[in-house]
């Protein structure tokens, strides 16, 4: 019970994900202005059932209320303004975690309006929304910071959780994962990256074909992705390992985004590992790197 | 003063109680299956409904590559044209890579119907391996295969893919009224890895529809 309560009081004390749950809002926010905008031509096929998809769900669970899918696809264009504002509004802090909070329920509905279209990478981000909607991420890269610097225990408490709920997501997924490939015969006896590098679907280079035919690339890369899934989760805990980890991991979906086509997905997984590092770094780093940027500006003759 | 600080530290408790339930529970049902929460399947259902993820990733990878054949026959005459309506969209999706949303997202459309059609398939496949071991004198395989193509053919799956073939019908000029169709979904096996020098690939045809009017 006095861990318990120890706990507590250092949930309470500061939020150590200050910088990075800030920074994680404005990818999130750029992300899904991304996806959308790229999704605009296609609209019809994918939300309004007008097209050759015949839409998967006619009633949409959202929690605790479901109603009629095609309240939503016969107003597609209007429900996707508004979802482009809100997710402004969010980008730049404006109506906070409410604003979160909208914006996660607009994604979520989104989603259930087309399912076909989504991978473990929209599935992570569902989540990330969902964990936000909870956290002070207006720390950085706000229009209008709040006036009182008074330190909110509760914020701090609930933004701690947040964080720590985006690490430990990430590493469930590696787990996971890691399970699932240890039942799994090709991964089993190293060919399994084989396989994936054959996959149509995600020929991502010229050399996918080549590469997977070489038996040590497909031993070392079937082993080396079990071993970092399965080890990540316990060893990024660690601070000596922490960095180790992480660049694996990273190295890990770098080669996924580029052979295998799964850029957005990749990109977010990636950009999930900043978790691990602490606030402090993060902010010197973010600090530093803003005096760059304002001297540069001030020195240069064209900005003068 | 002391009181709203011992409320206050109560209601901390209680939050991080449901912080660590949620992560018990989330872990429970995101486990591979096994007899903990296949005993529980009502919790399951409420869980995946609204905290819906899958993490296998490629355990196992697909072993074969998928193609989709529309073939059009031509009722007065009884002339076909074949039609492969998915290698043209994976090609068009490397080679436009990275900028290739309108490629993606086809091949998710018909990755997903296909997975479902093939999901289908099996359910429909147990239900009738269930039936003929209740009552050995029921149909033969060829009604139950029968029966099973036309249950297939009423999925919203399935008329995604008809309402695909017809965009193909307009594009090649081929008059939807005169002709009718079939659709064939085939599995082309990628060798073993010991045999990966082979040119030569195993195929299967998974499901093959009836020919069909618009």
């Amino acid at each position: 019970m006095k861990q318990f309560n120890l706990y507590i009081a250092n949930l309470l004390q500061e939020s150590r994900y200050n910088f990075y749950l800030s920074f994680t809002r404005l990818v999130v926010c750029l992300l899904l202005i991304k996806k959308l905008l790229f999704q605009l031509s296609f609209v019809n096929l994918l939300y309004s059932g007008k097209s050759f998809l015949i839409p998967g769900n006619n009633i949409i669970n959202e929690f605790m209320f479901s109603f009629k899918a095609d309240i939503i696809r016969y107003n597609i264009y209007i429900y996707l303004s508004f979802y482009l504002v809100l997710i402004l509004l969010y980008l730049f802090g404006i109506g906070r975690n409410i604003t979160a909070l909208i914006v996660f329920l607009m994604y979520d509905i989104l989603q259930k309006l087309c399912p076909q279209i989504l991978n473990g990478g929209d599935n992570l981000l569902r989540f990330i929304l969902l964990y936000l909607i909870f956290a002070n991420s207006f720390s950085y890269f706000v229009i209008e910071k709040r006036k009182s610097k008074k330190v909110n225990s509760i914020t701090n408490f609930f933004s701690n959780l947040t964080g720590l709920s985006i690490c430990i997501h990430l590493c469930l997924i590696y787990f996971i994962s890691a399970i699932h490939k240890i039942h799994s015969d090709v991964w089993f006896n190293g060919v399994a990256t084989y396989y994936t590098l054959n996959i149509e679907r995600f020929n991502g280079s010229p050399f996918n074909h080549f590469v997977g035919k070489n038996y040590v690339f497909v031993t070392l890369s079937t082993y080396g992705t079990w071993f970092i899934e399965l080890l990540y989760p316990i060893l990024v805990w660690y601070r000596n390992w922490r960095y180790t980890m992480i660049i694996f991991a990273i190295l890990l979906h770098l080669s996924i985004a580029i052979l295998m086509m799964l850029y957005d997905f990749q990109f977010l997984f990636i950009v999930v590992q900043g978790f691990f590092i602490s606030n402090k770094i993060w902010v010197t780093k973010y600090e530093s790197l803003l005096l760059k940027v304002r001297t540069y500006f001030l020195i240069n003759p064209l900005f003068k | 003063m002391f009181i709203k600080l011992k409320m206050k530290n109560i209601l901390y408790k209680i939050i991080l109680i449901a912080f660590i339930a949620y992560w018990v529970i989330t872990f429970f049902f995101v486990m591979p299956n096994n007899p903990l929460n296949l005993d529980s399947i009502k919790g399951k259902e409420v869980f995946q409904t609204n905290f819906f993820q899958r993490w296998a990733f490629f355990a196992p990878p697909p072993t074969f590559n998928e193609r989709v054949y529309i073939v059009f026959k031509n009722e007065i005459s009884l002339h076909t044209d074949v039609f492969e309506a998915l290698e043209p969209i994976l090609k068009a999706k490397s080679e436009k890579v990275p900028f290739n949303t309108h490629q993606q997202l086809l091949d998710y459309i018909f990755a997903s119907t296909i997975s479902n059609i093939e999901g289908n398939i099996r359910v429909f496949k147990e239900i009738s391996n269930i039936e003929k071991s209740k009552d050995n004198s029921l149909k033969s395989d060829s009604v139950t295969l029968d029966k099973l193509v036309k249950n297939i053919e009423t999925t919203s799956d399935f008329k995604t893919l008809k309402n695909y073939a017809k965009i193909i019908a307009k594009n090649n000029n081929i008059n939807t009224d005169l002709v009718s169709f079939q659709i064939q979904v085939v599995r082309i096996y990628i060798p073993q890895f010991v045999d990966r020098n082979l040119t030569e690939q195993k195929s299967e045809i998974m499901f093959s529809s009836h020919f069909l009017k618009f």
